[in-house]
């Protein structure tokens, strides 16, 4: 018990002790990814790279998880407790089920690396949170009535919506796309010099 | 003060969601939050109501006083308070269910929805961790503080990238012994025991269950109704 080493190499199948330990690290996955998005939504420009910049934060607590718990349904059991949370707190189920399709991505990815290739778990990570992103901004061209009905019933600025609008198109979300999956990639090298550096020697991973 | 099953609340706190995100017309808003208000205060929560209708009243303030701003400040001010103004409702339920409902409770509820063990005992373990994780986060900046290294404009600017990792070092390094330590805890008391779980907590479906859980669906049909009638759509 007192040798963390023996989680990584035990049985396939998850214990309690995966799910305690996959609980806590997605607490901390996200309150950081939290952090960041409330810090990005200062101006409309950064709002939306705002899931790029949680990215490279968060990088690190993701492939910490995937050290600690390298088991099947990993990955998924953490996005769903996301999304679940996300929901409670009133995010909207558009970003609750992007996150859950994410962690199922990511899923299948880390899978075919047998959920211990470095590699597969970045791409698998990259992925992840740009299903985040997409879940966050593509409802918003889809279904402008949800930006309308924002206008109709509020009297919030013709000319802020139509900023979004204007900035908020079918290639826009493609760009915010590309950059959340290489914001991703960031995150994963950062998090792989990070562990270099603290964690293997306390022997935590 | 009246008690809802749990599993009840967690069909109401659906019910809130949809209703809140759907109706963003000030009228219809405004009907849902009195709605979710009474239902608080049948439940014993006077401090929460008073609460959260006060900041609803300062935002709805803001909003009408932003009118008379120029027009950049406007735009940002409307839409910082629609942003405020959709979310206090949910904000509102969610703190009296937190304050209402026990974890053991909670647990007991989603077993007896017949949930995967999995799930239930990761999102009561992360439900639990929250207050944990801002206790140590106070203690890590107090050490923060002490070396100099505290949340100061100056530190932000020219050395962000220690501040982070000052920040998130210790807490992963404390976060991966408490979840060494909690799961051996858990073990011990047989949480690995694969027969089907006892609990203390005895779930009953009340009348006032079955009132409350009709009235809330009513008033989501009616709003979206309305709603529908308003705009042409849902």
């Amino acid at each position: 018990m007192s040798n963390s080493i023996t989680v990584s190499t035990g049985s396939d199948k998850m214990k309690s002790k995966d799910f305690i330990t996959i609980g806590i690290f997605t607490v901390l996955f996200f309150v950081i990814t939290m952090i960041c998005i409330f810090a990005s939504a200062a101006t409309v420009v950064t709002f939306i790279f705002g899931p790029s910049i949680a990215a490279v934060f968060s990088g690190i607590i993701y492939m910490l998880m995937r050290i600690k718990v390298p088991k099947k349904g990993s990955i998924f059991l953490s996005g769903a407790v996301i999304g679940i949370v996300e929901f409670l707190i009133g995010a909207g189920w558009p970003v609750a089920v992007s996150f859950i399709i994410g962690a199922l991505l990511a899923e299948f990815i880390s899978a075919s690396g047998n959920y211990r290739s470095f590699t597969k778990n970045a791409i698998g990570y990259a992925v992840y949170m740009t299903c985040f992103a997409i879940g966050t901004f593509l409802p918003m061209v889809l279904i402008p009535s949800y930006t309308d009905s924002m206008s109709n019933s509020n009297g919030v600025d013709a000319a802020y919506i139509e900023n979004l609008h204007k900035l908020l198109n079918g290639p826009m979300v493609l760009v915010i796309a590309v950059v959340a999956f290489v914001a991703g990639m960031i995150g994963a090298f950062i998090a792989k010099a990070l562990l270099n550096k603290h964690f293997k020697k306390a022997g935590i991973v | 003060m009246l008690a809802i099953d749990t599993r009840v609340k967690l069909i109401l706190f659906v019910l809130v969601n949809f209703m809140v995100f759907g109706l963003k017309n000030i009228y219809l808003g405004m009907i849902c939050f009195g709605a979710i208000c009474i239902l608080s205060l049948f439940m014993g929560q006077k401090k929460h109501v008073i609460k959260y209708v006060i900041i609803y009243a300062v935002t709805m303030t803001v909003q009408y006083l932003s009118q008379f701003t120029p027009k950049t400040i406007f735009s940002l001010l409307s839409v910082f308070t629609l942003f405020v103004r959709v979310m206090i409702p949910v904000m509102l339920f969610s703190s009296v269910f937190i304050s209402t409902t026990k974890v053991s409770e909670m647990i007991a509820a989603m077993f007896s929805m017949k949930m995967p063990r999995s799930l239930v005992i990761t999102f009561a373990m992360t439900l639990r961790f929250f207050p944990t994780f801002s206790e140590e986060m106070h203690n890590i900046y107090a050490a923060m503080k002490l070396r100099g290294i505290n949340i100061s404009l100056k530190n932000v600017f020219t050395r962000p990238l220690l501040l982070f990792e000052a920040m998130l070092v210790p807490i992963i390094m404390r976060s991966a012994s408490i979840a060494e330590e909690l799961s051996a805890s858990a073990v011990t008391r047989g949480l690995d025991n694969p027969s089907p779980r006892s609990s203390f907590v005895r779930f009953r479906i009340t009348a006032f269950d079955v009132t409350v859980l009709a009235l809330f669906l009513m008033l989501f049909v009616v709003l979206f109704y309305c709603k529908y009638r308003l705009y042409g759509r849902i």
